[in-house]
């Protein structure tokens, strides 16, 4: 037996993570924990050109104890490769900079870097030098020359033929370049076991498989990291020992970043602090002519005390220049987000919800304890967020704002889909298998889908693949951008975060996501794009426009009842927010009578509260058919703005305070872990801790679990009060233009297209239904957008943009060259080519100037076209005289060209074939009592399965009349699934459910009859 | 994969999918749907055939992209008339498994409309062809003008005809008029004759089901006799046929190599009997397809100056295609680099006449004799022994690889290598031998020997 030596120490140098993509096979928090569990003194994460992963580690590294080092590996345009470290903040800077020169160069995804970049070293960082074998003494010195004193030859040894050969020639490069040796270990995995998953990675680089990757793969599992046992046998004691000393001469930590805010948002001369207080109180003037009510003057106080002491002046006074230069722009913009709906944001403008009426917390949104950075999301109009984009480039400069990133990882479907690729599997096979992935969780499923698509599930090529794709899960892919969350530095941005290229050309991002930036700090501002506040905008200029003054979201009076009579006779299409079916028939239920009311409706319908039972206790309620009980008075204090059951994120903070004994931050902390569960799990923590604090002071325990599913079920989805607060403001405001200004609200609407809930042809049907007047798009009449006819106020004008196909400049060009005698004029003056003229034609845009689609087709035919020099003006031909189309075929056309039509509903010229089959209309169903047989047929208009609605698909029924909801239960859906995903015009014929005003039609049998529509091109929006 | 179906079965017309719908939505309907990628080179190539095919009923054959037309007019009466022939041109499209559908008319344009239409039309008079060629859809116009012409409320082609025709033409063009005229017989439409085939792939089918390797040696013989002629003629020369023998359910295919360009039958014949009497048919050949699938331009050979160098060449030739044809493809191979850490792994088998793949240039220390399977060496004093104790010169070299295919089956039913995990040594055994070995790393471990350097 050999004595037992003493395991030798040693820092790891040269370490990548997943963050090198399709490299590293190892999350930075694995590498991490398994470093400080073998004792390594120092980890370094050297990820290829990217300090993307830098972040995770920092946290894993300080919850472990563990040094980090930062750094990364470089491959120089000649093939030098070497490993650059961060001495020190400047050092991390440089590099930084370093790291973003080579990215913003190259293609999204690559980098670009030569020796000139480096030409004259990088200050404060040291060099490790992977030469090889080959190398040169002329390399060796102008790197020398570069990092005097601060350059290593590093020697790698992974059990090669020659291992001991290469020691000796680098042992020689050192010794005629004065250059020291050090060794490391080219970390690409934080085990051997991950082993197949880095070969796998590597022929999916390689875009191959692993059984034809031959030598690109790693001959062996060196590349793991080592036990220091090993580590002993395989390189000499004074080659590991240099390596604690160049750990010892990087002292950097991410800890040392401090954000520092931009210095232009206060004017010269001013403090943040004054220039914050000064504009709050002028705001403060404006919001309250008649004098600040104590309650808000109170809170102001409170909260400019609470800003003082963080020092968050400069991030409200960020947001504020934002949002004031949106207002002078006339951009209409609102806050919300956590500390949107202070006080402070109501007196900046940010915001347009009254601390008056509503009792916010505004201790959640800046943390004392956990020193975190506030948060605001001004949401813009979507279809100029990009002026403001630019705005905050052109004020910054691209050196100091860039978007974060967005980390796209890998789910089941991309990890199952690449693993196959990679082990060979036919991509058809995989595609098959990956087209729905309900087997996924279930293994009794697995069996069967594997063998319906011809493969052996029990076979170890799948029993590999499986396991592979497991791994691969999580794992990054790449960056991409933030919608829209931006970081604006003081200094130049580059020396904080590299940054890089976005796919969008003029878009560059940093290489954190919002979870790191989060975990540094660092603060970050979100501009997101609302398509509601176009259209309110557009239908707010529509009204100033006829009216001959302007008319702004602030002139529309509040608390009208008419606004809430509608929104209780469900009759929100159109409306805010209330799109989805469960929110439409939760409205009748819910009866509206106030703004409060409609916060409460916004956040209701969400999955935190329906997973947590939440919302037939508290409509019980409020019907009256239910008493209110709490358990204590400081619940009741909590909970009785919504009669005793929680339904925003703040009051399931606040009871964890009152009730189970929580601090204020502790609170905050379970609200931040809220958003991750889904995601980390790691909820037990706060159950124990819940539960039993609840328990503690007397609370049942049925009470405390009901608590706690809640907050469960709140995950990603839970919405805070002030958040629903800003929503439903925009739910009241667009509700009052649908009640008072229906046709603006249309033209609002249609300009704001495409929005995402309603198609065109679904607003126009409800706005006639409504009485107003829908003209076709004209030549002779429209402008490119939709506007209301002059001379009336119940006439809407479709716009030329909503013919498919035709340019924006040839519909702007029409509009201007206005009027035409003929075609040929119309041609030639507004400069059409032939294109645009069959489509103006085909669109029946032509009917004043020359007839029906099919002489206006005919007539177009002729044209010239000045290009065309070829075709003569045609001499004075006989008119053709070509019958006008039938009634359907204007449908089908009106459908294709322009997505919706003027005329009938299809149904109703179906109508009669219908009423043979015996189906009623969707308004004739409103009218049957609960549990009638009844059957309804209808244009499929979406598809929904509800997460949270146990394999029931919601489907939505169009025809002449209006909407019908039907209810398809899972076992139907399976037994008649060719019926209910093919059919465009699907038969119901089932059991009506009434519940006071909401009706639904409980499905027993679908019919196809799609037949029917014959030509007829609809199509369904799917929300799977 | 992407796309539309562009025709599908019974099955899954039940299931609800159409012609023409998405393919993602095709496997919405179907999860376990088979999707089939349209081939259309293959079309093509069936076409082409059927072409050559062709051409034992009328000389004067023309070939679109979807349309085989023949000049019939001439032979009617060798064929006994058009009904006969239209019979006999269906089954033997049939016969080789092709679904057609066929029309006839005075005029090529006409006909093609007839049967793209699925008319089922056969008629010999411009009077009723011009009836029939009234009531198609416009469809059958190019794409665009089609398009035009519905905006103008056409359907039909009698509509189309009933357009002032100045009119028409300034706005469709000329060139759909002239169409139109053509099917109608209204103006002439000569067609450009089919080429004969640069390519080589005749089928036969045999009369009666062959059950005998020696059987078909007697059918093939017109197959290589046709290709043998076919070369000559096109002063070309092949380095490789495929003779496939389809059964009922399955087919065999035959790849006959040659060491060098040939188009001597005698060679081709002599090769195929080696090959058939080696083999036993597993199951009765129902049909016969020779390709020339490596066919290049022989250019003639001045006998007088270098017969002599050729005969040499072309006899080391015959005789590895010989001994191949005798002893089996498995038996005459060589030895290639194969792309793969583990040693076992690093080389295969590969044809005789199969292009070198380059080495991909790793210079790695390895023997030139590897053994057939490791043997298990002793360890004496903890170190390797054979024939003495093994002095180890260099290494470790770990290999550690292969986990992909670790409980697998490979091609002959042997096991695959799986996972290895060793460490490689060079060693010196005491009689100065230089071996491979290596130490196993999974246990239980132990030392063994790969191969030998000297």
């Amino acid at each position: 037996m050999k004595a037992p030596v003493a395991l030798p120490d040693y820092a790891e140098l040269h370490c990548l993570s997943n963050f090198s993509f399709l490299r590293g096979a190892s999350h930075a928090e694995e590498l991490v924990e398994q470093a400080n569990a073998l004792g390594y003194t120092a980890l370094a994460i050297t990820d290829e050109c990217s300090f993307a992963g830098v972040v995770r580690a920092h946290v894993a590294a300080k919850q472990a104890g563990l040094k980090l080092l930062i750094g990364t590996e470089l491959v120089l345009a000649d093939g030098m490769k070497l490993i650059l470290l961060a001495q020190n903040r400047a050092g991390y800077g440089n590099l930084c900079a370093i790291i973003t020169l080579g990215r913003r160069r190259a293609e999204k995804g690559s980098y670009q870097l030569s020796r000139n970049d480096l030409s004259r070293g990088v200050p404060d960082c040291l060099a490790l030098w992977l030469a090889p074998t080959a190398a040169t003494t002329e390399e060796g010195l102008w790197l020398k020359a570069g990092f005097p004193e601060r350059c290593w030859i590093a020697y790698e040894r992974h059990l090669q033929p020659g291992d001991a050969e290469r020691l000796a020639a680098l042992q020689t490069l050192s010794a005629t370049t004065g250059l020291p040796l050090v060794v490391c270990g080219d970390v690409h995995m934080h085990v051997r076991g991950r082993r197949p998953l880095q070969d796998t990675m590597t022929a999916l680089n390689l875009k191959t498989a692993v059984d034809r990757a031959g030598h690109a793969l790693f001959p062996n599992g060196e590349r793991h990291l080592r036990s220091r046992l090993r580590l002993a046998r395989l390189y000499p004691p004074e080659l590991l020992a240099e390596t604690l000393r160049i750990a010892a001469l990087c002292n950097f930590s991410l800890d040392e970043l401090r954000y520092e805010y931009p210095e232009e948002i206060v004017p010269v001369g001013q403090t943040p602090a004054g220039y914050l207080r000064a504009e709050t109180e002028q705001g403060l003037a404006v919001r309250y002519p008649e004098g600040v009510p104590d309650k808000v003057r109170k809170q102001i106080e409170h909260e400019l005390a609470l800003i003082a002491d963080m020092h968050y002046e400069a991030y409200f006074l960020t947001v504020y220049d934002i949002v004031k230069f949106a207002r002078q722009q006339a951009i209409l913009c609102q806050g919300r987000g956590s500390a949107a709906n202070s006080a402070v944001c109501y007196a900046l403008g940010i915001t347009e919800v009254d601390p008056a009426q509503s009792d916010m917390l505004f201790e959640r949104f800046i943390s004392r304890e956990r020193n975190e950075p506030p948060d605001i999301d001004v949401d813009f109009e979507h279809q100029r967020r990009e002026e403001v984009i630019q705005y905050i480039y052109a004020k910054y400069g691209r050196e100091r704002a860039a978007l974060t990133a967005t980390v796209i990882s890998y789910r089941t479907r991309s990890a199952l889909r690449d693993c196959g690729r990679a082990l060979g599997i036919d991509i058809d096979r995989i595609n098959a298998l990956t087209s729905s992935l309900g087997w996924w969780d279930k293994r009794e499923e697995l069996q069967a889908r594997f063998a319906a698509v011809g493969l052996d599930p029990d076979s170890p090529r799948v029993a590999k693949w499986l396991i592979l794709a497991k791994q691969l899960m999580g794992f990054p892919r790449h960056l991409s951008q933030h919608v829209g969350g931006f970081v604006i530095s003081r200094g130049r941005l580059d020396r904080l975060v590299p940054i890089e290229n976005a796919a969008m050309p003029e878009r560059s991002i940093i290489q954190w996501d919002k979870d790191d930036i989060d975990a540094l700090g660092l603060m970050k501002v979100d501009v997101l794009a609302l398509g509601m506040l176009t259209a309110i905008r557009r239908a707010l200029d529509c009204i100033s426009k006829r009216d001959g003054k302007g008319f702004r979201m602030q002139d529309i009076p509040r608390e009208d009842p008419a606004v809430y009579d509608m929104l209780g006779h469900a009759d929100p299409i159109g409306v805010f927010q209330i799109e989805s079916r469960a929110q439409m028939t939760m409205l009748p239920r819910l009866r509206p009578r106030c703004f409060y009311d409609l916060v409460i409706e916004v956040a209701i319908v969400r999955p935190g509260p329906i997973q947590g039972d939440m919302v037939h206790p508290f409509l019980r309620r409020r019907q009256g058919l239910e008493p209110v009980r709490y358990p204590s008075e400081a619940v009741k204090s909590v909970l009785q703005r919504t009669l005793g059951v929680p339904i925003f994120q703040e009051q399931v903070m606040q009871l964890a305070i009152v009730a189970a004994g929580f601090t204020a931050g502790e609170a905050d902390q379970l609200r931040r872990s809220m958003a991750a569960w889904k995601r980390r799990g790691g909820v037990e923590h706060f159950r124990d801790k819940l539960i039993g604090g609840m328990l503690e002071r007397h609370y049942s325990r049925e009470f405390a679990e009901a608590i706690f599913r809640q907050i469960e079920g709140f995950g990603e989805y839970g919405f805070p009060e002030s958040h629903a607060a800003s929503f439903a403001l925009l739910v009241y405001i667009s509700a009052w233009l649908k009640r008072h200004e229906p046709a603006a609200f249309l033209v609002g609407l249609l300009n704001a297209q495409p929005m995402g809930f309603y198609s065109a042809s679904q607003l126009v049907q409800d706005a006639q239904r409504h009485r107003i007047e829908v003209l076709p798009p004209d030549v002779l009449h429209s402008a490119w957008e939709t506007a209301l006819e002059a001379d009336t106020s119940s006439a809407v004008r479709l716009g030329l943009h909503q013919i498919k196909g035709l340019g924006h400049e040839a519909g702007v060009r029409i509009a201007e060259a206005r009027p035409f005698r003929d075609v040929a004029d119309l041609a030639r003056r507004a400069k059409l080519s032939r294109d645009d003229l069959d489509r103006l034609a085909a669109a029946g845009a032509l009917a004043e100037l020359s007839g029906h689609r099919r002489q206006a087709a005919w007539a177009v035919a002729a044209v010239p076209i000045q290009r065309d020099l070829l075709l003569e003006t045609p001499t004075n031909e006989a008119a053709a005289v070509l019958p006008a189309p039938s009634e359907g075929e204007e449908l089908v056309t009106d459908y294709a060209t322009l997505s919706l039509t003027l005329g009938r509903h299809p149904l109703s010229l179906l109508r009669r074939h219908l009423q043979r089959r015996r189906y009623s209309t969707a308004s004739a169903l409103r009218e049957l009592g609960h549990n009638c047989p009844a059957r309804c047929a209808g244009i499929v208009t979406g598809r929904q399965r509800p997460g949270t609605a146990s394999g029931v698909i919601f489907v939505t029924l169009e025809d002449e009349t209006g909407f019908a909801n039907v209810i398809v239960h899972a076992k139907l859906a399976e037994r008649q699934r060719r019926e209910l995903l093919a059919s465009r015009l699907l038969g119901v014929l089932g059991v009506l459910q009434r519940e006071g005003d909401v009706v639904h039609l409980i499905a027993k049998r679908l019919m196809d009859h799609t037949d029917l529509l014959g030509r007829l091109m609809t199509s369904s929006r799917d929300f799977h | 994969m992407t796309g539309v179906i562009l025709v599908c079965d019974q099955a899954a017309r039940q299931a609800g999918i159409e012609n023409g719908i998405g393919v993602a939505a095709a496997r919405m309907l179907a999860p376990t749907i088979t999707l089939l990628a349209r081939n259309l080179s293959k079309e093509a190539e069936a076409m082409h055939n059927l072409a050559c095919w062709a051409g034992s009923f009328t000389p004067r054959i023309s070939l679109t992209p979807d349309t085989l037309l023949l000049e019939v007019g001439s032979c009617l009466r060798l064929f006994g008339g058009l009904e006969k022939l239209v019979v006999a041109t269906r089954e033997g499209i049939q016969a080789q498994h092709f679904t057609v559908a066929t029309a006839a008319a005075p005029t090529p344009l006409g006909a093609q409309w007839l049967a793209q239409t699925g008319t089922d039309v056969h008629c010999c008079d411009c009077d009723t062809l011009r009836q029939h060629l009234k009531s198609l859809p416009i469809a059958v116009l190019p794409n665009k003008v089609a398009k035009s012409l519905a905006q103008f409320g056409a359907t039909t082609l009698a509509n189309v005809r009933k357009l002032p025709s100045a009119a028409l033409a300034r706005r469709i063009g000329v060139d759909t008029l002239q169409l139109l005229a053509c099917a109608f017989g209204e103006i002439p439409d000569p067609r450009a004759d089919f080429a004969f085939p640069d390519q080589f792939a005749l089928s036969l089918q045999l009369p009666a089901s062959v059950e005998t390797a020696s059987g078909l040696l007697f059918a093939a013989r017109r197959l290589t006799a046709a290709l043998a002629g076919w070369l000559a003629a096109r002063q070309a020369g092949v380095r490789e046929i495929k003779l496939q023998l389809q059964h009922e359910q399955q087919e065999t295919e035959l790849v006959l190599q040659f060491a060098d360009l040939t188009a001597d039958s005698g060679r081709f014949e002599r090769v195929l009997r080696e090959r058939l009497e080696r083999m036993s048919l597993q199951a009765p050949v129902e049909s016969l397809r020779l390709e020339a699938t490596n066919v290049a331009f022989r250019p003639q050979r001045n006998r007088a100056l270098f017969d002599d160098a050729h005969a040499e060449q072309d006899a080391v030739g015959a005789l590895l295609e010989r001994l191949r044809a005798k002893l089996g493809d498995k038996q005459v191979y060589r030895v290639t680099p194969n792309d793969d850490h583990r040693p076992e792994c690093a080389t295969q088998c590969t044809t005789l006449f199969e292009k070198n793949t380059p080495d991909n240039g790793t210079r790695l220390p390895r023997p030139l004799w590897l053994l057939h399977k490791p043997e298990p060496l002793a360890e004496i004093d903890g170190r390797p022994y054979r024939q003495g104790h093994l002095k180890l010169l260099a290494g470790p070299e770990r290999i550690e690889s292969g986990w992909w295919d670790s409980d697998e089956g490979g091609e002959n039913g042997d096991k695959t290598t799986g996972d290895v995990r060793r460490d490689y040594f060079i060693a010196l055994s005491s009689n100065a031998c230089w071996l491979w070995i290596y130490r196993e790393c999974k246990a239980p471990g132990g030392w063994f020997l790969q191969g030998y350097f000297s």
